[in-house]
């Protein structure tokens, strides 16, 4: 995709975020957007649907989390 | 004075239980060497010297009176400052908090001391957890002892700091890309980041929920497992937090490496492509000790390092966005640059891609746990491939990476250990790290503790400003 394309698609996350970028770091901001787009090219790849993502939540660790308690939320 | 603080925390438990050490002669040894250092070092963003010095005596006392609260009784420690603490400024070396005193401790904090142990007060970070260094953030960041124009890492900066100048023989650290490992590699100390859901992460900062670990930033091995003997444990309250037990993490020191099998990944090496020489060598040379003491140590092939961080990128942004997308939108100037901009990034994350990404990371989980660690009692990795930057080269890319190696274990949540491997030539510290099975910290540490013990490199310490100090006190 060309740096055209590209910044269109900037474009459109940086204002649908609702984000205000200072006009002398746009460039910055849109090469730290390429190496994120980098980063996704790096782990997409064809997997079978039955391969779930680590992380799925037990019954138990959501329940118990609905005890509360002092000293939680920082 | 100072030589109190050259005592280990099994020294300073011994010396206290029979008299010959004071906890209040060895917290004011502390709070001194804060005091000369932290206008260069910045260690410390907030001392509560009042309050460590009623803790040490109450623990002078107590130990006195034969009440034991266990190892940590009467032993000084800093906390990194995103750790809530009752009553004690908690910054997050943010304007964002400038103002925010908890009303409870950080559940990790609470155990230590209720373990006895006597809080020194709050270890500088980098805003938030993540960023760089700036001098835009509301204390100012914390530099590396061995030389005050390098950076000490991040984001547990004054953590490290302040282990490797000798104030305290441990400090908290937090670590979600290598915050932990990362400081400790870079100052030369011991960075022990846990198992996921070892030590509950309740009361402290979040930067990304599923990566965040909490542990120790210790001058020895032996340290680091006493402290987390004490800091670990199931807290309920934390929903990642496991209900594994917490075994005698001293009782494996000993037993040294003999007959262990250890594998050791080379090739990320070359793929990460910035290695300095000397930091190669410095591991090849540690693998060599370790045969020497009696262990087989056979290169293993893992999936490429591109993919490692990259999962761990996609799923660090869009958690740490999720976190902050209300500030970064009402009031972003609060932030400091680097930090701002970093967590920007994670609007950039597609949902789809941050699924994939877990998706990946439950294959990577698998490879280290399963199909190395199945095989295998240890993992030597890099951790640092450099020694510490300067301040004037960190440059204005938000998304610059430094040179560690530490995300993988972040992605796959095994135990991983930052030590010390030496000196470069320019004087900074080298590092290597040791990874384990989920909730074996205890080969870890009998790994790290074989090796401390073959090697000399705990009885260096930064010269120049150790000088000052001393004669400061």
């Amino acid at each position: 995709m060309d740096d055209d394309a590209l910044r269109r698609q900037y474009d459109g996350l940086i204002e649908r975020a609702g984000l205000r970028i200072p006009q002398d770091r746009e460039q910055t901001m849109f090469n730290a957007f390429k190496q994120v787009q980098a980063w996704t090219d790096v782990v997409r790849s064809r997997k079978s649907a039955a391969l779930e993502p680590a992380n799925v939540f037990a019954y138990e660790t959501v329940s118990r989390l609905a005890e509360g308690g002092k000293g939680g939320a920082p | 004075m100072s030589e109190l603080l050259d005592l280990s925390i099994a020294e300073l438990g011994r010396g206290y239980r029979d008299g010959s050490v004071s906890p209040v002669a060895v917290t004011e040894a502390a709070l001194e060497r804060i005091e000369a250092t932290n206008d260069t070092l910045h260690s410390f963003n907030t001392v509560t010297a009042d309050l460590a010095l009623a803790r040490a005596a109450a623990a002078e006392k107590e130990l006195a009176s034969g009440t034991d609260l266990g190892p940590m009784h009467g032993v000084p420690f800093g906390v990194k400052d995103i750790y809530n603490t009752e009553g004690v400024l908690t910054s997050c070396q943010s304007h964002l908090r400038s103002e925010f005193v908890p009303d409870a401790n950080a559940h990790s904090v609470q155990l230590l001391l209720d373990g006895g142990a006597v809080m020194l007060g709050k270890c500088a970070t980098i805003e938030f957890a993540t960023g760089a260094p700036n001098d835009e953030t509301f204390f100012p960041p914390a530099r590396n002892p061995w030389n005050l124009d390098h950076i000490p890492g991040g984001s547990s900066s004054g953590s490290g700091a302040a282990v490797a100048v000798g104030i305290t023989r441990m400090a908290l650290g937090s670590d979600t890309g290598g915050s932990i490992r990362g400081p400790a590699a870079l100052c030369g100390t011991v960075g022990m980041k846990p198992t996921y859901g070892r030590v509950s992460r309740r009361g402290v900062f979040p930067l990304s929920y599923t990566m965040d670990h909490c542990g120790p930033l210790s001058w020895s091995v032996e340290d680091a497992a006493i402290s987390l003997s004490v800091m670990a444990g199931f807290d309920p309250l934390d929903p990642a937090c496991a209900d594994v037990p917490v075994p005698d993490y001293t009782a494996a020191l000993g037993r040294g490496v003999a007959g262990m099998k250890i594998a050791f990944v080379e090739h990320w090496i070359e793929e990460e492509g910035t290695a300095d020489p000397e930091a190669v060598k410095a591991i090849h040379t540690a693998l060599d000790m370790l045969r020497s003491e009696g262990a087989t140590v056979e290169t293993v092939q893992l999936s490429p390092y591109d993919l490692y961080q990259a999962c761990a990128r996609l799923l660090v942004l869009p958690e740490c966005y999720a976190i902050h997308e209300h500030d970064l939108i009402e009031r972003p100037e609060l932030y400091g640059r680097p930090t701002r901009e970093r967590l920007m990034a994670g609007a950039f994350v597609r949902g789809s891609d941050y699924v994939e990404a877990l998706r990946v990371r439950r294959e990577l989980a698998i490879e280290v746990n399963n199909v190395i660690l199945g095989q295998y009692d240890a993992l030597i990795a890099p951790c640092s491939v450099v020694t510490a930057g300067r301040f004037d080269a960190l440059g204005d890319d938000p998304m610059k990476l430094s040179g560690m190696m530490t995300q993988p274990f972040n992605v796959t949540g095994n135990p991983a250990m930052s030590v010390c491997a030496g000196y470069h030539s320019n004087g900074l510290p080298l590092s290597m790290q040791i990874v384990g099975k989920a909730f074996d910290e205890a080969a870890v540490f009998q790994v790290g503790a074989a090796y401390e013990a073959a090697t000399e490199w705990r009885k260096h310490r930064p010269s120049k400003l150790a000088a000052q100090a001393a004669a400061a006190e």
